[in-house]
This record gives structure tokens, sequence and C-alpha cells, in this order.
């Protein structure tokens, strides 16, 4: 049995509120203070101003990513990076906006800087010049997992040797006015910033980087509750096939009949584990899963073991994005090269 | 509602802002496209922006005249009168 491709994560950033380092994604959502993101303190020098706020929140956390990586990334030639990111809400807002604009003053008086963001494949698209990307730049729109599912679609364009580095990730915006004043708990807490992980083949030569561990997703789609335990156990089976289970699980469900069907299946994956339940607000975000991975990859204090996290929509998409940190005992061994010097170029692979 | 033409330092003042930019880097003859790299989508949105605090509609045929401070200056000069 073959489990689903597994990447190397070498780089890794992380905004929300409350949250400016990878290894504080594990602690509290606060509810965002005015001012919490500075545009210039993250994305020093021009051009950013029009920029609607998840644009500059996806390239602050991809700057961080990418410094964290280094060498390894900026030597990467362009037509081989590439970028896949995961949101739900993000120009929800902006829309909205435009729907008013139109209706009181007519569509010669929207922005024109601020039009092209109704495609929210826009978001991802602005890392391309950003991080001269000429490898694919694709964006995953689905409830709550869809940032899991970008992992699942890198980790999948690498194997297939598509690309030799991907921004990875999620970004997701406050939810528009309509959506606060319609249904004002489906939006709390909030899921609100991005997180990015700059993931590589899982055997290609250790490039001088720091490698904070690895990652592969499985997913599937649930017709009804009733399938629940059917499904996750098929997902777990082959996720941990080549390897120990997970000795921790982060499920981050909302409260609808899927979400409950999928707490209550987790305990007999746990093996002994802990469970960390996550609440997730059934309005849909798609951040807070990518941020437990980042999370786990960076926490200094032990809690980087070996983890499963686990989401769900209230509609039955399942995504489980197994996470094995660098120094987890329980990982799989791996070819170790020589690290190069910096100036490396990585070019295609055999 | 249409308001009076805008002084050349004033219309630098609001390039510099737009742009994110100093003085010293946006001289008044300086070219958006050629010399600050500034792209086309930019371009209408100045324009819109130019539109909106000045009260005047500017033709499709006037955009491409609209390359630098001093040219911003006389197509808005001509429209609203003399500053």
């Amino acid at each position: 049995m073959s489990g689903p491709a597994r990447m190397r994560v070498t780089g890794l950033g992380m905004i929300a509120p409350g949250v400016d380092r990878p290894d504080r994604a594990l602690g509290p959502r606060p509810v965002p203070a005015p001012g919490w993101f500075r545009v210039a303190d993250a994305l020093p020098g021009r051009g950013y101003r029009r920029l609607p706020a998840g644009c500059l929140y996806l390239l602050a956390a991809a700057r961080a990513a990418a410094i964290d990586t280094g060498a390894s990334f900026t030597g990467t030639p362009a037509d081989r990076r590439a970028a896949m990111v995961g949101t739900n809400n993000a120009g929800a807002a902006l829309i909205e906006e435009f729907d008013r604009t139109i209706i009181d003053l007519g569509a010669a008086e929207l922005s024109p800087a601020h039009v092209p963001y109704m495609a929210m494949s826009m978001f991802a698209a602005r890392l391309a010049p950003e991080h001269r990307l000429r490898g694919f730049d694709l964006t995953t729109n689905s409830p709550a997992v869809a940032g899991l599912d970008a992992l699942q679609s890198a980790a999948r364009a690498l194997a297939a040797g598509r690309a030799s580095v991907v921004l990875a990730g999620a970004v997701e915006e406050p939810p528009s006015p309509a959506q606060r004043s319609s249904t004002p708990t489906a939006f709390a807490p909030a899921d609100i910033g991005a997180a990015i992980l700059v993931c590589e083949p899982e055997d290609a030569p250790v490039d001088g980087a720091t490698v904070h561990g690895y990652c592969a997703t499985h997913s599937a789609f649930v017709p009804g509750p009733d399938h629940v335990r059917t499904v996750l156990a098929a997902l777990w089976r082959e996720l941990v096939h080549d390897g120990p289970p997970p000795r921790h699980i982060d499920a981050v469900l909302d409260d609808s009949a899927i979400g409950a069907a999928v707490a209550a299946g987790l305990p007999e994956h746990a093996r002994g584990g802990g469970i960390t339940a996550v609440p997730a607000a059934s309005g849909g975000g798609c951040l807070t899963p990518v941020r437990r991975v980042v999370g786990r990859l960076a926490a200094p204090d032990g809690r980087g073991e070996r983890t499963a996290v686990v989401a769900a929509s209230a509609h039955g998409h399942l995504s489980v994005t197994l996470v094995t940190p660098a120094g987890d005992p329980g990982r799989r061994p791996l070819p170790v090269h020589t690290p190069t010097t910096s100036t490396t170029t990585k070019g295609h692979r055999p | 509602m249409t308001k009076p033409a805008p002084t050349r330092e004033e219309l630098r003042d609001f390039f510099v802002e737009e742009l994110e930019l100093t003085d010293e880097l946006l001289p008044y003859d300086a070219e958006f496209a050629v010399d600050l790299g500034i792209d086309s989508l930019t371009t209408m949105e100045l324009v819109v922006q130019l539109e909106k605090r000045y009260g005047v509609r500017l033709a499709e045929a006037e955009f491409a005249e609209l390359t630098s401070v001093n040219a911003v200056h006389a197509v808005l000069s001509a429209r609203l009168g003399t500053a």
C-alpha cells in the first residue's frame, strides 16, 4: 500500500491576531484588536497599500517562511517555485463592498486596484511576482479543509516532480459585515491571518535549510454522519501504514453533525495519546487547521510530537494531516545528504 | 462637483502619497511607467482617484497622456482651468 505523498517542511511563517511567530501558533485566538497587523513592519517597502487585508497577511506569512528557509528557497530556479493556498472567506467583505458600490454609485466607481480580487485566486496569485514564482500558483476553496487540502495538493505536486519548492498554506480574512450580522455565532472564534509552509520533496537533498519536519495529508468526502467512522478508519489506515500512529490528535471541528461524528470517532485512533479539541466556527475558515500544523512543527517545548491534525466541514469534507516534527523519534528514517553551500541551485528532480 | 485645477505641487504631493515615494524620487517630469515602473492597473486606480478628487471625468483617450506629474497637470489644467 502506498500512502499519501509526504513532503519536507523547511520554512514556516505565521501571521494572526496575537501571533507573529510560528512557535506561538498553538496559542489562543483572541478577538483581533484594531491595528493588530502593521503592514510597514511585516512588509517593508512600497507597493502594498492597495492590497486587500488577506493578501497582506499571505504575503507577510510567505515572506517570513521564505526568510526562515533562506538560501534553499532563493536558490531554487523561478520555474521550479510554486504556490498552493487554501481559503474560504478571503474576499467576501470586498465582494459585498463591490455590490454596495455598484448599487449605490455604479460600476465606474469601483476601485480598479481591488477589482481583480473578485476572484479568490488573486490572493495567492500575488505571491508570484513577490517571490518570483513561475511554477503553478493555485488556490483551493472549501469550508474548513481548504488549507489542509492545499498541503495535500502541494505534496502530490512535489512527489510528481512538478516543482522543487512550494509555498503552501492558508489565508483567511475577517467575515464580511453581512456574514457577521446574519449569523454572528458562525464566525466565532474568528479565523483570521495566514500560515505558510515552505515545502520540498521528502527525499530531495537537504540544501542547508533547517528541516522542521514532514507532512502527509489525506482527505475524503463523507456523505453523512453515519459514514464518518468507516471513512475515518480508512484515512487513518493509509496515513500511518508505514509508521507509528500519531501520539496526539488536534481536532479542529465545528458543532455540526459531521463534526460531532468525527469527534466521536477519534478516540479509537488516539491509541492512548491525547486529543486536543480546537473549536471551529461553522462559518468555515480554513486557517486554523494549518495553524495547528505550523504550531506542531515549530513547537519548542515538547509539544512537537507526531500529531494528526483533523478538520471537517459541516458539508462532509474531511481532511487529516499527519505532522512529524524533525526531532520526533517515531519518524521514518530518511536519506541523509551532505549539506551543500548556500549558493547551490536546485534543478529538476531526476 | 468640478473643483479648481490643482497646482503642480499639489499633484506631486498626491502622487508621492499614493505611490509611497519621496519628493526626491518624483521629479515633475519623471515618467510613471518608464522611470517609476508604475503598471497599468495602478495607473487606472490613480485616474479614478483623480476623478473623484477633482470632480472630473477623463476620457479613455486622455489616459495615455497622463505620463508624468507635468502631463497630468497639463491635462487637468486644460479641463478645469489653469491654477
